[in-house]
C-alpha cells in the first residue's frame, strides 16, 4: 500500500506496487505548487545597489531630483524597501528640509519633478540658529505592486521654509546609497 | 572628506568646500550626474 511523504504529501509506492504516470503527475503538480508557494516568495535580497561620490548642488526652495534610478521593475505581490541613506550641509534659519523617495514613468527625464507618485518623505527641521550645519539622514519608502510593474525612482530634496540651501554630499569614503531590497512575500 | 573641518560648539562644518554644481543628464541612459562648472562645460560646450 501506499504512503505519502511527511511535507508535501507525495504518494510513495509500496514495494512491488505499480508507479502509474498519474501519481508521477500528481506529484509533480504539488511539488510545483509548492514551489510558487513558498520558494518563489522568498527574499531575493538587494535587488539595487549606487553609490554616488560626488555632492549634489545647492538646493533651496525648489523641489530637486538628487539622483534617479531610470528603470526599476517591481514584482507582483513582493515587498520592496527602497532606501535613501546620506549626509547633508545645511544652511537654514528656522526651516526644514524635505528628502523624499518618489516613482514616476520611465519615459520621465531624471531632472523633472512632475508626474511623481511620493513613497516616503523625511523631513529634517532647525529651529534657530542660520549658521552651516551637517547631518545624516536615512529615507525608508515600501512599495508593493499587484502587478509587474516597472517605474522610476526618484530621490529629492527641497527646503520647505524659509531661506536657505542644502547638498547632499558624498565621496569616496562616505558615499550616498541608494538601495531597493526585495523582502518577499508572506508564505 | 567632503568637510573640511568641524566647528566644536555645533559638530557641524566650519567651512564646506563650496563648488558650483549643475545637473546633467545623459541622453542614452537617461540617469542624472552632478558635475563641475568644468565638466558640465565640455559636455554641453
Amino acid at each position: 500500500m501506499s504512503t505519502s511523504t511527511t511535507k508535501l504529501g507525495l504518494t510513495k509506492p509500496a514495494a512491488g506496487e505499480a508507479y502509474s504516470r498519474s501519481v508521477i503527475n500528481n506529484n509533480s503538480d504539488i511539488i510545483d505548487n509548492y514551489a510558487i508557494n513558498t520558494v518563489e516568495k522568498l527574499a531575493k535580497g538587494r535587488n539595487l545597489k549606487t553609490l554616488t561620490t560626488a555632492n549634489s548642488g545647492a538646493v533651496g526652495g525648489t523641489l530637486t531630483v538628487i539622483n534617479n534610478v531610470p528603470s526599476f521593475t517591481f514584482k507582483a505581490g513582493m515587498e520592496y524597501t527602497i532606501i535613501w541613506d546620506f549626509q547633508y550641509y545645511g544652511s537654514i534659519t528656522n526651516g526644514y528640509f524635505e528628502f523624499t523617495i518618489a516613482t514616476c514613468s520611465t519615459a520621465d527625464g531624471a531632472g523633472v519633478t512632475t508626474g511623481l507618485t511620493v513613497r516616503n518623505q523625511r523631513i529634517r527641521s532647525v529651529q534657530e540658529g542660520g549658521s552651516s550645519f551637517t547631518d545624516s539622514a536615512r529615507v525608508e519608502a515600501p512599495v508593493t505592486f499587484g502587478s509587474d510593474t516597472t517605474l522610476q525612482l526618484k530621490f529629492l530634496a527641497q527646503l520647505v521654509a524659509n531661506s536657505g540651501t542644502v547638498v547632499v554630499v558624498a565621496d569616496a569614503s562616505a558615499p550616498a546609497l541608494y538601495i531597493v531590497d526585495h523582502l518577499g512575500d508572506q508564505i | 572628506m567632503a568637510f573640511e573641518a568641524l566647528d566644536d560648539e555645533n559638530m557641524g562644518p566650519e567651512t564646506v568646500v563650496e563648488e558650483e554644481r549643475l545637473q546633467y543628464v545623459d541622453p542614452e541612459t537617461n540617469q542624472l550626474y552632478w558635475l563641475s562648472k568644468e565638466q558640465w562645460e565640455d559636455l554641453n560646450g
